[in-house]
């Protein structure tokens, strides 16, 4: 944090650690002279970000203004054979962004381009430089919002966000980062373009490697470019503030709250050492001194249902103990209160001199107690703890006061910061919430992963980055020292034998052999709902996850957004228990997307799934529209239009917002035909989907059919476009999504039901799938087959390495990838990663 | 040249004490970032070392022995600030970068002689000039001639290309911006050679505000009137003060007419600005005392200027003279009393004066936003003219680059930065641009003369004087007309 007399001397970088002229001519030549910094002195600088403990200077520091100049950095320094660690604004609170000795660092700053921003489709790409406040000030005079609002939106870049998959107070009802990244461009070790998610996912039977890559922290590549989703912005907002005499009363007003089925849009606590500094700050936000505990709630939504809301809210927190509550009257007073919450980190330099940061999360009803605890280790070792944190997550800053000039104080403090750490590991949470492992918290990832989790891990940051050149000494402990496995810190979680509904965590747990209809029916009973929800009720848990969410993901998400942690089988028989229970969890790499929705690689024996309060009502809308599609007018995104002349309101503006609470799709105007409750949901879904064997043993789609996911291009982009291109191919259903900008096909199956002919008919010859393909990739879009047969493979596969070279970067990586967990690729369990550091 | 210490340390210990925090108990940097995107030249050049969180870590690396203030590091980023406070009010630690940087400058001045300095004997030139009233007022009064003989265009014209020729453009162009025009553009009705009048008033006998020479110092028993305002010194100061003189005539008038007593501080009076920028402490404690001992001669309840980089100095002059026993008191004191004209005049009202029809976009200066915080009242200002649309500038908060003499010494990094602006200040649409600082009307106007823009410059006490001009003449119209 700061530094002081007795800072420690880091040493001048020798020779061996300059940049050589050759390189830094290349460099120079790439990216300018002016924007290759390599003066020893000047590098002082970038020696630390934002946390403050770890200082190194790196060999360089190069700055890229685009993709093509990045990777032409990276294949410049890859050749020369030295790391690469990436640097955003230097915000980050875990030494993530510190450079390892020798290596050269890659600043985003000057890739501040926002590149495509389109309000009606509510989606914006962006170079990763671009700061979160600045899409954010952009995208609101649209009515929109970009919901990740990490306490330093001010100043950290969106592709930091990606980094650390980044939270915010307003991610317990919008999510974190990860939710909202629907597409990167990445730059792997060898300087190879990545193209993931969006447009580009070259075989739909593969697994999703945007979800591990999104707080990977550098770790697996640069990301230069993102597409982020927008979601609209609510009516209304009310703000909350009630006071308590202690944090564990404010923690059980929470967990109070929750329990009733609310779902603020906010939950913070701030303690009476957080309100001394930001009240003595200009940020003042008018919270009242001497007071044990803040606890600031937020709603947003409809207008008509605010005041309720509120009214709710307060009444939890006078029971649990509040001695007064407060609401913010005006736009004026609710950002003074937000204000002072977004900036109490930096105002605790008032306090004292150094600050031990802290980042655990935990179930949030085991919050009472932890805090409980927290208070109790701080009297232990007679230290002021200071407290701001994210309660609705159960994500904890229990940061520890202290002046590091003194030896014995500084001793105490790392005791007991790690004390609060396995106590909140202890208790079912995990140990960093959103500001990442870095090299901060190396140490204690043995605590939340074990041997075999750990070498997965390895292995497939192996698999993206093979000669091991980015940001080495992060995230993953030494494995190589002799005391490895002392202590085998990690504990799995114990079996769970039945359903586990825990309304106050908003989760529950569940095997994966288990019906999924027990499990909703069991959610249901506790009033929780999950998107999960439109699976077919007959099949097991474990082979419902393995499905897409289809339309519903522009609301919530791709599957792995509702699974927090699960316990999965390797094809190559190993177990691993990935995740955790709680609902923000950056500690280590996540692995969870690769073994759940299409291209799964594993089975799920255990899953701990994400929940919401039920909505009280779900309605689908189904009416005839003529001539297959027609855009209609007036109504809002998203919708879902069928050739077969159906078309579906998923979501009107207002249902979006509300949509956790009350309606899932909004009745307007008078529909020709309506049904409601969840199955209709599902069979919606399920049309949409045109897969899965039909109950009365009628295929919808049957085996041998061909199913593809075609994301078309700018060109293409537009669904009466994309009706006309694929309407007029014989023999294929298809329906488009105009949110996701997505269709997806399927032809008839083959055999009896389907095709009459000995010949295959046009719609299963591979030239007209690879047309459609060429046709997709040339303008930028692309075609992933779910199913089909080789012939068909092949053909897509090859038009879409044609149309895109980058594909071939990405199937490469794929590939190792699955490899890892079939065992085919022996991953050396034990690497020297760190010989660097 | 040798630098006196501050309370007996060297500079770098002086400067190592305030970046540790043990000084006054102010606060350090916690490494937040929240300022790197309030930085021009961080948002211009993107490099770390170029924001004020990188300023500060080498500060601080000086002050611990790991740098080299002689070095090319130390010396170049530390030049390259523009000492506009920007990331002053986005802080949540209160570093107070300003005073920070100028201990910093003390440091980089001491450690390198001025030839090696970028632009250094001609900067040591200057500082010399400016604290010689006579040479300064000599210097200018050539430069006016020159300016308005025309010999700006002029060298405009014929300077050579590359960047020597590009910063004497740019030179020529500030010279000829502080007439007020751009190009053809509306000229500001006060760059008239009118001279000042005293405004008919129907209250009781108002002092009689000077005429409006900048030749001629107060005496110090000068008869003064009082009105049933505050009695205030006006500083002409330096450039101020000759190449702006209608505006210190406006100033004069305005405050004048909303019941100031008002009389003048001697021409050529610098406040130390620009010697506390360029690290030249003994230089700008020189000229502050000089100032504070000037105003208790003069029996005024308030120091009053109308150019925003003086009016933040001196209301810095108490912390500038902290250390010195026999003036700590003084300088306090003085820097209590010290406005600028706007505050005064949204203080007194401002009386509503006659109709302006015009469109004005308006730029509040770093010094007046970010350094006194008081842009406020130029709104309150602005508002008492009738008729008069004004549009602030998108991103008020940014810089215009025109820092001293910062488009001369850094003409890329100060021209792009001077572009953003400019840029801002066109899209407005409005013929005029407002701002309440001589430097940044210089840089602004600058830099629409060679873009080729159409568009005036003025103070907004020169709008104000205007609307009480027309409310004058339209009564005497209407007089007359009887």
């Amino acid at each position: 944090m700061t530094s002081s007399s007795a800072h420690p001397v880091v040493p001048t970088p020798t020779s061996g650690d300059t940049l050589a002229p050759d390189l830094a001519r290349r460099l120079g030549d790439i990216v300018g002279e002016a924007a290759v910094v390599s003066d020893p002195e000047r590098l002082l600088v970038y020696e630390t970000d934002a946390l403050g403990r770890f200082h190194q200077t790196p060999r360089a520091v190069v700055l890229p203004a685009d993709t093509e100049e990045a990777a032409a950095v990276v294949r410049a320094v890859h050749a020369a054979g030295l790391a690469i660690v990436p640097r955003g604004a230097g915000t980050g609170l875990s030494g993530g962004a510190v450079a390892a000795p020798g290596s050269v660092m890659l600043g985003t700053a000057r890739m501040n381009r926002i590149l495509e921003f389109d309000p009606d489709r509510r989606r914006a790409r962006v170079q990763a430089g671009v700061l979160n406040s600045q899409l954010a000030a952009l995208v609101r005079p649209y009515g929109l919002v970009y919901a990740p609002d990490p306490s330093s939106q001010a100043a950290c870049t969106l592709g930091g966000n990606v980094a650390e998959n980044s939270g915010g107070p307003h991610c317990l009802k919008y999510g974190v980062t990860r939710r909202y990244v629907q597409g990167l461009t990445l730059i792997d070790g060898s300087g190879r373009r990545v193209e993931l998610g969006g447009a580009h996912r070259p075989r739909g039977d593969a697994p999703d490697l945007l979800g591990p890559v999104i707080g990977s922290e550098g770790c697996f590549g640069l990301v230069t470019e993102i597409e982020l989703g927008l979601v609209p912005e609510t009516e209304g907002v009310r703000t909350l503030l009630g006071l308590f005499e202690t944090t564990a009363e404010a923690g059980e007003a929470v967990t109070a709250i929750i329990s009733d089925g609310l779902l603020p849009a906010a939950l913070e606590i701030v303690d009476r050492h957080t309100i001394t500094a930001v009240e003595s700050s200009p940020f003042r936000a008018g919270y009242p001194r001497g007071v044990g505990a803040a606890l600031v709630v937020e709603f947003d939504g409809n207008e008509f249902e605010l005041d309720a809301d509120a009214d709710r809210a307060e009444t939890h927190c006078l029971r649990a103990g509040a001695t007064e509550v407060r609401r913010a009257t005006d736009d004026a007073e609710r950002l003074r209160l937000w204000q002072g919450r977004k900036k109490a980190f930096g105002t605790m330099g008032r306090l004292a001199p150094d600050l031990m940061v802290q980042d655990a999360t935990v179930p949030r009803s085991v919050l009472p107690e932890v805090l409980r605890g927290i208070d109790e280790i701080a009297v232990r070792y007679d230290l002021r703890i200071a407290n701001v944190f994210h309660a609705g997550d159960g994500n904890l800053h229990p940061n520890i006061l202290y002046d590091r000039r003194d030896a014995e104080v500084t001793e105490r403090v790392e005791r007991a910061a790690g004390e609060i750490m396995k106590l909140c590991v202890d208790a079912g949470g995990t140990i960093t919430g959103e500001h990442g492992v870095g090299m901060d918290k190396r140490q204690y990832v043995r605590l939340i992963a074990g041997p075999d989790e750990r070498d997965a891990m390895r292995a497939v940051r192996d698999a993206f980055d093979p000669d091991l050149r980015w940001n080495p000494g992060k995230v993953l402990p030494d494995d190589t020292t002799a005391d490895a496995d002392a202590g085998a810190d990690f504990v799995p979680p114990p079996a769970v034998t039945g359903i586990e509904v825990s309304p106050p965590d908003l989760s529950v747990r569940a095997p994966g052999s288990v019906p999924w209809g027990e499990v909703r029916a069991a959610m249901a009973a506790e009033g929780q709902w999950s998107p999960i929800a439109v699976a077919r009720p007959d099949l097991t848990t474990d082979e419902a996850l393995r499905r897409g969410l289809g339309p519903l993901e522009a609301m919530w998400g791709p599957m792995r957004e509702s699974v927090l942690g699960a316990t999965v089988r390797t094809p190559d028989g190993r177990r691993l228990h990935l995740g955790g229970r709680v609902v923000k969890n950056v500690a280590g790499f996540d692995l969870l997307g690769l073994f759940v929705g299409e291209g799964a690689l594993g089975r799920v024996e255990e899953v701990t799934l994400r929940a919401y309060p039920s909505p009280e009502a779900i309605e689908v809308l189904r009416w005839p529209a003529a001539n297959g599609w027609r855009a209609l007018p007036g109504w809002p995104h998203p919708q879902v239009i069928t050739s077969t002349g159906h078309a579906v309101l998923l979501s009107g503006r207002r249902a979006w917002v509300d949509h956790e609470r009350r309606r899932l799709v909004e009745v307007r105007g008078s529909p020709s035909a309506q049904e409601s409750g969840p199955d209709a949901l599902g069979d919606f879904v399920a049309s949409f989907e045109l897969d899965g064997p039909d109950p009365d043993g009628e295929a919808r789609v049957g085996d041998g059919a061909i199913v593809a996911d075609v994301r078309p291009g700018v060109a293409t982009g537009q669904g009466a476009r994309f009706a006309e291109v694929v309407g007029s191919l014989p023999g294929i259903r298809w329906a488009w999504d105009p949110t996701l900008r997505r269709g997806r096909l399927a032809t008839e199956a083959a055999g009896p039901r389907g095709g009459e002919d000995a010949d295959p008919p046009p719609a299963r010859e591979p030239a007209l799938w690879r047309d459609l393909a060429g046709a997709m990739g040339r303008e930028g879009g692309g075609c992933a087959l779910l199913r089909g047969p080789e012939d068909v493979r092949r053909a897509v596969w090859t038009a879409t390495l044609a149309a895109d070279s980058s594909a071939e970067a990405a199937e490469a990586i794929t590939q190792r990838v699955v490899a890892v967990f079939h065992g085919d690729a022996k991953t050396a369990s034990v690497r020297d990663h760190e010989a660097a550091s | 040249m040798s630098d006196s210490h501050r309370g007996g340390h060297s500079p770098i210990d002086a400067l190592a004490q305030r970046v540790d925090g043990v000084e006054e108990g102010l606060l350090t940097c916690v490494h937040c970032g929240f300022c790197l995107p309030a930085c021009p030249t961080y948002r211009e050049l993107g490099d770390e070392a170029d924001s004020p969180r990188g300023r500060l870590h080498l500060m601080r690396a000086v002050a611990e022995g790991r740098l080299d203030p002689a070095g090319d590091a130390f010396q170049t980023h530390m030049d390259r600030c523009l000492g506009c406070r920007a990331c002053e009010p986005v802080c949540p630690s209160s570093v107070p970068y300003g005073s920070l940087l100028e201990s910093a400058r003390q440091v980089a001045r001491a450690a390198r002689p001025a030839r090696e300095r970028t632009a250094g004997p001609v900067i040591d030139l200057m500082l010399r000039v400016f604290e010689s009233p006579m040479i300064l007022r000599a210097s200018l009064t050539a430069a006016r001639v020159a300016r308005a003989l025309g010999v700006p265009r002029l060298v405009r014209r014929l300077a050579p290309s590359g960047p020597k020729g590009r910063a004497g453009r740019f030179a020529a162009a500030m010279l000829e911006a502080s007439d007020g025009s751009a190009g053809r553009g509306t000229r500001s009705r006060s760059a008239s050679t009118r001279p000042a009048s005293v405004p008919p008033q129907p209250e009781p006998p108002q002092p009689d505000s000077a005429p409006s020479s900048a030749g001629s110092a107060p005496p110090a028993s000068a008869p003064m009137v009082r009105g049933d305002g505050p009695a205030v010194a006006l500083l002409p100061g330096c450039v101020q003060g000759s190449l702006f003189s209608r505006v210190v005539d406006a100033s004069e008038r305005v405050l004048a007419r909303n019941g100031c007593a008002v009389v003048r501080m001697g021409a050529g009076g610098c406040c130390g600005a620009l010697h506390a920028h360029a690290g030249d402490h003994d230089g700008s404690l020189d000229l502050a005392r000089r100032r504070i001992a000037e105003a208790e001669r003069l029996d005024v309840d308030l120091v009053v200027t109308d150019a925003a980089g003086c009016g933040a100095a001196m209301k810095e002059y108490g912390e500038w003279l902290a250390d010195d026993p026999a003036w700590a008191d003084r300088a306090a004191a003085f820097s209590e009393r010290v406005r600028d004209v706007t505050e005064v005049l949204a203080d007194r009202g401002p009386l509503k004066g006659g109709e302006v029809r015009r469109n004005v976009a308006y730029d509040p200066p770093c010094h007046l936003k970010h350094a006194q915080r008081a842009d406020a009242a130029t709104e309150t200002v602005l508002a008492a003219i009738p008729g008069l649309q004004v549009r602030t500038v998108a991103d008020p908060d940014a810089c215009c680059g025109g820092a001293g003499i910062y488009g001369m010494t850094h003409p890329e990094l100060g021209g792009a930065i001077g572009e953003r602006k400019v840029s801002e200040v066109r899209a407005t649409g409005a013929p005029c641009v407002a701002t309440g600082n001589p430097g940044c009307m210089m840089q602004i106007g600058a830099g629409l003369i060679l873009a080729g823009a159409d568009m005036g410059v003025v103070h907004p006490v020169e709008l104000l004087d205007e609307s009480y001009r027309r409310l004058d003449d339209a009564g005497g119209a209407e007089r007359g007309s009887r």
